[in-house]
């Protein structure tokens, strides 16, 4: 069927709808938590968060999405601040930074290099001035760039509902596409990542066609604790792109832990991050395809992986 | 005056908001609804058509301006969101009668062919400059990575972005808009 035209919906040559101007909605500007929590009760799932808009207005003009409301909750002052160091052994990133301040944060280059690298590959100077790292998580595009990452490192996120505040793994946050445990009623705060021990390395790899503007095709992230030339004391491994939620692929961990790093334990975690890979088909690569990206995209990091 | 789009919400359209803008130094009150972008207020409400509307998604920076000094694709912002911003747009860049020196040099280089993109391109290189005042010819082009020439002329645009960033790093001129009167750059190329 194709959509029906008007001077504000046009059927784009996908065949997609596309609005001009979007459909009307009441917005609201929260000051506080409570606040966009009481707003988000009242809409009972009928009203979006608004952070920088790059993700939901995007979505509103595609018609895929059509809330009643918007709560806008930029200017909720303990959901922003700056990008800091607690109690010495954690980088708390409020979900409102922006990813241009994630790409530039000296704290991030210096400590947790990886975040830094990882927003800065993601869409173009303008969206990054305004999309949010909260915003990049709570709507859960399976290939959200900043999920492997933040997994591989053990991050945990605080959800605040209405019945307080929670700390949630990040690797138990996402639940399917643009599906997290926050669902419509609950507000992402802070994002917490332990800073790794010396001797750990972390690293991202991302598949595109196009360097600017694309969406990945695949992505992979690793993360190895050793000591010097020691076995391998800790891994994580984490896949964009190939399944409906960011995915930890325990089996390629544990094929590496208690292992040297050498060439066998690498095929050994590329092949089983291979086989729990669960891709679509879709426009920017057959399942199979993205299926032997990752085995490549693993077995290269790892390869990099140690000092 | 457009109408929210006459269909089945027609009932209980949102009221129309105060909306107190800074647009290119100069204080603007409009109204508009909360599905109003901040590019239908540019174009269609204060008529600075200079920061043009290309595939309205938020892929190809033809609509760039500055919000508050940093690049953003004017049709994402909602222009209830943008309430109290300063927003500085490709009209708002030469002053005195002096093309700002990325205008200048996009002239001088010969970085235009359609022109479309042109707008989008000199803004989002003001927000590159205020950055890195320096950038080498990859920095140039992640730079502008947001921003699509479909006549692909981003050769001469990167050139061009080289020229003014070392005749303002020359002193002959400064970067970002307000601040004091831009003069030429170097002279005319052929």
């Amino acid at each position: 069927m194709r959509p029906a035209r008007s001077p504000s919906s046009i059927g784009s040559p996908c065949g997609r709808v596309f609005r001009a101007t979007l459909r009307p909605f009441e917005y609201h500007g929260a000051r506080t938590v409570a606040e966009a929590l009481a707003l988000l009760a009242r809409y009972r799932g009928r009203a979006d968060l608004l952070a920088g808009g790059t993700d939901v207005v995007v979505r509103m003009k595609l018609d895929r999405e059509r809330p009643e409301a918007l709560v806008d909750i930029k200017r909720v002052a303990a959901l922003g601040g700056p990008i800091r160091l607690v109690g010495g052994s954690r980088v708390a990133i409020p979900p409102l930074a922006k990813l241009a301040d994630v790409a530039s944060s000296a704290l991030l280059r210096r400590k947790l290099p990886v975040l830094a690298e990882a927003a800065s590959l993601m869409a173009s100077p303008q969206v990054r001035n305004r999309a949010t790292i909260g915003g990049n998580l709570a709507n859960a595009a399976p290939s959200a760039d900043m999920a492997p990452p933040l997994i591989a490192l053990g991050a945990s996120v605080r959800v605040h509902s209405r019945r307080g505040v929670a700390t949630v793994p990040l690797d138990e946050f996402f639940l399917g596409p643009g599906e997290t445990v926050l669902g419509r009623s609950k507000v992402l705060g802070a994002i917490l990542v332990p800073l790794p021990p010396r001797g750990a390395r972390a690293i991202y790899r991302t598949h595109t066609v196009r360097e600017a503007m694309d969406i990945s095709i695949a992505s992979v992230a690793i993360y190895v604790e050793r000591r010097g030339r020691g076995p391998i004391l800790r891994a994580r491994i984490v896949l964009g792109a190939v399944a409906p939620i960011p995915l930890r692929v325990r089996e390629a961990e544990r094929a590496l832990e208690g292992a040297d790093g050498g060439a066998l334990a690498i095929a050994a975690a590329s092949g089983a991050a291979a086989d729990a890979a669960r891709p679509i088909d879709d426009v920017r690569g057959s399942a199979d395809y993205r299926r032997e990206i990752v085995r490549v995209l693993v077995r290269r990091a790892l390869e990099e992986a140690p000092a | 005056m457009r109408r929210a789009d006459g269909e089945r919400r027609a009932a209980r359209v949102p009221a129309e908001r105060p909306v107190t803008l800074i647009v290119n130094g100069v204080r603007r009150l409009v109204h508009a609804p909360p599905n109003r972008t901040l590019l239908d207020v540019l174009r269609d409400t204060l008529g600075l058509t200079g920061t043009n509307r290309g595939c309205n998604q938020g892929d190809c920076g033809a609509c760039t301006v500055l919000l508050d000094g940093a690049s953003v694709n004017a049709c994402l912002v909602l222009a209830v969101d943008a309430d109290g911003s300063d927003v500085t747009t490709i009209e708002g860049l030469a002053e005195r009668g002096e093309l700002h020196p990325l205008q200048r040099a996009f002239v001088d280089e010969g970085a235009v062919q359609c022109g479309y993109c042109t707008p989008g391109m000199i803004v989002q290189a003001v927000d590159l400059l205020r950055r890195n005042p320096e950038p080498d010819e990859q920095a140039i082009r992640i730079g502008i990575e947001g921003n699509l020439c479909r006549c692909t002329g981003y050769a001469k645009i990167v050139k061009a972005i080289a020229a003014a960033a070392r005749g303002m790093k020359a002193g002959t001129a400064r970067p970002g808009p307000g601040r004091k009167p831009a003069t030429t750059t170097t002279g005319r190329k052929k």
